[in-house]
């Protein structure tokens, strides 16, 4: 009995002794590879994965044509009216990046809530290692989203319920567009009441696609890229007399005056 | 024996813990007719008799709109069948574009409003609150003067685990609407094997109904409407323009949700803007053939119906007068 012992604590000594077999890391990538170890006794470390996206972020300078963008403050339309805006929201959203061959490179949706007191919004990602040449972003919501229930968003997401309310109580969608302000109708130098002009422009159809903003970055995974884009707030009043047409919520006989906002939308984002 | 107890004692223990935690999740099973179909809810909202009675509670609550005045009651009676009595309803700004509509049987509808414009009940019951006409308040704004009420706030709690959210607002009040059910009416008493449920001039106007005067094409199932949208040429011609609204699509304009035809003499005056005040009114308008709008329906046509037989469609419409549902 007592032989046995012996012999099984002989054996133990002689296992942890012998050379040929020491033990260490085994693996020759790992941080702490062990040429001499001959038997894995699982201490390998490694580096952390590199990461597999890069974070966006817009930065955006909000215009007024050449003018910066405040609120309270007059500009003139292109038909002379004086005014001043009180309300600027819009849906940015639907990234499309492309690379120099213009092949879409596959990044999740997004969408971020605008307004000119904010300059920097999160707005996803895209994968690592890809030259992004260019990309379209949307003015507005997509189809489905437009849809969806906004009390399924939770508090601080954009496309829950805001105030003051983006979500139309009439038809189901979000306005994807909401500016509203004074203008002196009279020319009389002041804003009377009754005065004012309010668009609000939505609807599956008057989605407005910016196309071809030349962005010219390479996506590092793990780093933030800022996308310095300028919103041209006055962009949206082109070809529009305010002291005529100075109102509508889209639907009915005011989707014409809608549908040439939207398409002014087209064109009021750029890259800085 | 003593591992017995001491099994007991943490089996007691952990239950009672789960009680704490887990929210009521059992389905409540809301009374419905033999003759309707089950009852349908969206999976993200099982109906609860606490949701029901939550809703209940804030569709009662006028703190629901701006100044404190106006509750959805104010335009939905339950002795009208949950609608009111006015051509177009008084809100908190003025009057609304449309009659009031009664509020049974909504679970089965696959859009809201009139005019289709809100594709589930759970986004329709927050737009009258932030309509400017009708309440004219802001969601959130709603949910921090309930969070304000601390007994209100804890049965927020009890029921979905969270304080009032526009989610917690849009699943009770939409749980509520979906629990009324109104399907005891003589005709439902009829269908279920009473014979005598119907009189004689009332089986003879139901014929009819199915019949000569044709108003199943538009009418029918179990509820007396097949949900779909129609101009019924009510008038020549309207400045409301219907579904277009939503569609933009001009061979849409005048159209209507088809109306159920239950519990109508609760529910006058009658069609989108309560342009009649009776329903012999409305079978004079449709016997006419209708007023002709350009969009109106190849299925409104003259019907060339006798005195007796206008009495005897009449008769049948008021078996569809469901008086359990209007007091109880
Ligand atoms: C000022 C009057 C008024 C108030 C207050 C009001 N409603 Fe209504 N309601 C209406 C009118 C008018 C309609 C029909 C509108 C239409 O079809 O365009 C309607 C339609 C509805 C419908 C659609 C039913 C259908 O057949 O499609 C529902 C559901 C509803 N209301 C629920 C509510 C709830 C819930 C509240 C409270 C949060 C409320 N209402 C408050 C006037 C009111
Ligand atoms: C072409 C389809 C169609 C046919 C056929 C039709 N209706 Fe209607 N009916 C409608 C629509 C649509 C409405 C809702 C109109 C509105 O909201 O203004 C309606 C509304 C009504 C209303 C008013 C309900 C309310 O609460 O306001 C009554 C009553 C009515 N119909 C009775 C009849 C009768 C009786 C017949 C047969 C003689 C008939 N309808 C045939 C489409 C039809």
């Amino acid at each position: 009995m007592k032989k046995n012992i012996y012999i099984i604590a002989a054996i133990g000594l002689g296992i942890t002794f012998n050379s040929c077999n020491k033990k260490g890391c085994t693996d020759p990538v790992a941080n702490n590879y062990d040429a001499r170890a001959k038997k894995n006794d699982n201490s390998c470390t490694y580096d952390a994965p590199l990461p597999t996206t890069a974070n966006i972020n817009l930065n955006l300078t909000h215009k007024v044509g050449t003018e910066n963008f405040q609120f309270n403050y007059s500009y003139t339309d292109g038909s002379g009216n004086e005014y001043q805006f009180t309300r600027a929201q819009l849906y940015l959203s639907s990234p499309v990046y492309m690379d120099d061959s213009m092949n879409v490179i596959a990044a999740p949706k997004e969408y971020a809530l605008v307004s000119p007191n904010t300059n920097s919004y999160p707005f996803g990602t895209v994968p690592a290692d890809k030259h992004i040449h260019m990309m379209n972003i949307g003015v507005g919501v997509d189809s489905v989203a437009n849809h969806s229930d906004p009390g399924e968003y939770n508090t601080g997401h954009p496309l829950a319920y805001q105030t003051p309310s983006i979500h139309w109580n009439w038809n189901s969608g979000y306005i994807f567009i909401a500016i509203e302000g004074v203008v002196d109708i009279d020319g009389n130098g002041t804003f009377d009441a009754g005065e004012t002009f309010l668009f609000h422009i939505g609807m599956d159809a008057l989605f407005a696609k910016n196309s071809n903003l030349m962005t010219h970055f390479n996506s590092v995974g793990g780093q933030t890229h800022n996308l310095s884009l300028s919103v041209n707030w006055g962009q949206l009043l082109n070809g529009i007399d305010l002291s005529t047409d100075n109102s509508t919520h889209s639907m009915g006989a005011g989707f014409a005056l809608a549908s040439i906002v939207s398409n002014n939308a087209k064109t009021m984002i750029s890259v800085q | 024996m003593k591992n017995l107890f001491l099994i007991l004692l943490i089996w007691a223990g952990v239950t009672s813990c789960r009680k704490k935690e887990n929210l009521p999740s059992y389905e409540y099973k809301v009374a419905i007719p033999a003759h309707f179909p089950a009852l349908p809810f969206p999976e993200n909202n099982p109906i609860t008799l606490e949701k029901i009675k939550l809703g209940k509670l804030l569709f009662e609550d006028k703190r629901l709109s701006k100044n404190g005045t106006i509750s959805c009651v104010s335009c939905h009676f339950k002795e009208f069948a949950m609608t009111d009595t006015a051509k177009v309803s008084q809100g908190l700004n003025g009057f609304t574009k449309r009659n009031s509509v009664p509020l049974f049987n909504l679970a089965y509808h696959p859009y809201f409003f009139r005019d289709g414009g809100a594709p589930t009940l759970e986004i329709q019951v927050i737009s009258p609150i932030e309509d400017h006409i009708e309440m004219d308040e802001n969601i959130l704004i709603v949910c921090e003067k309930l969070n304000n009420d601390p007994q209100l706030k804890k049965l927020s709690n009890e029921v979905f685990g969270t304080d009032f959210t526009p989610f917690v607002v849009s699943r009770s009040l939409s749980t509520f609407i979906r629990s009324l059910i109104s399907g005891s009416a003589p005709y439902d008493n009829y269908l279920e094997g009473n014979e005598n449920a119907l009189s004689a001039q009332q089986k003879e106007g139901l014929a009819l109904f199915k019949g000569k005067a044709n108003c199943i094409s538009c009418h029918s199932g179990f509820d007396f409407t097949d949900y779909s949208f129609q101009n019924n040429g009510t008038y020549a011609s309207h400045s409301d323009k219907g579904r277009q609204i939503i569609t933009n699509n001009p061979l849409d304009e005048g159209k209507f949700k088809v109306a159920s035809l239950r519990n109508l003499s609760y529910t006058f005056p009658y069609m989108f803007d309560g342009g009649f005040e009776t329903l012999e009114q409305v079978i004079e308008h449709y016997n006419n053939g209708g007023a002709g709008h350009w969009n109106q329906s190849d299925l409104i046509q003259p019907l060339g119906l006798t005195t007796d037989e206008k009495e005897a469609l009449l008769a049948f419409l008021l078996s569809l007068n469901d008086a359990n549902f209007v007091t109880k």
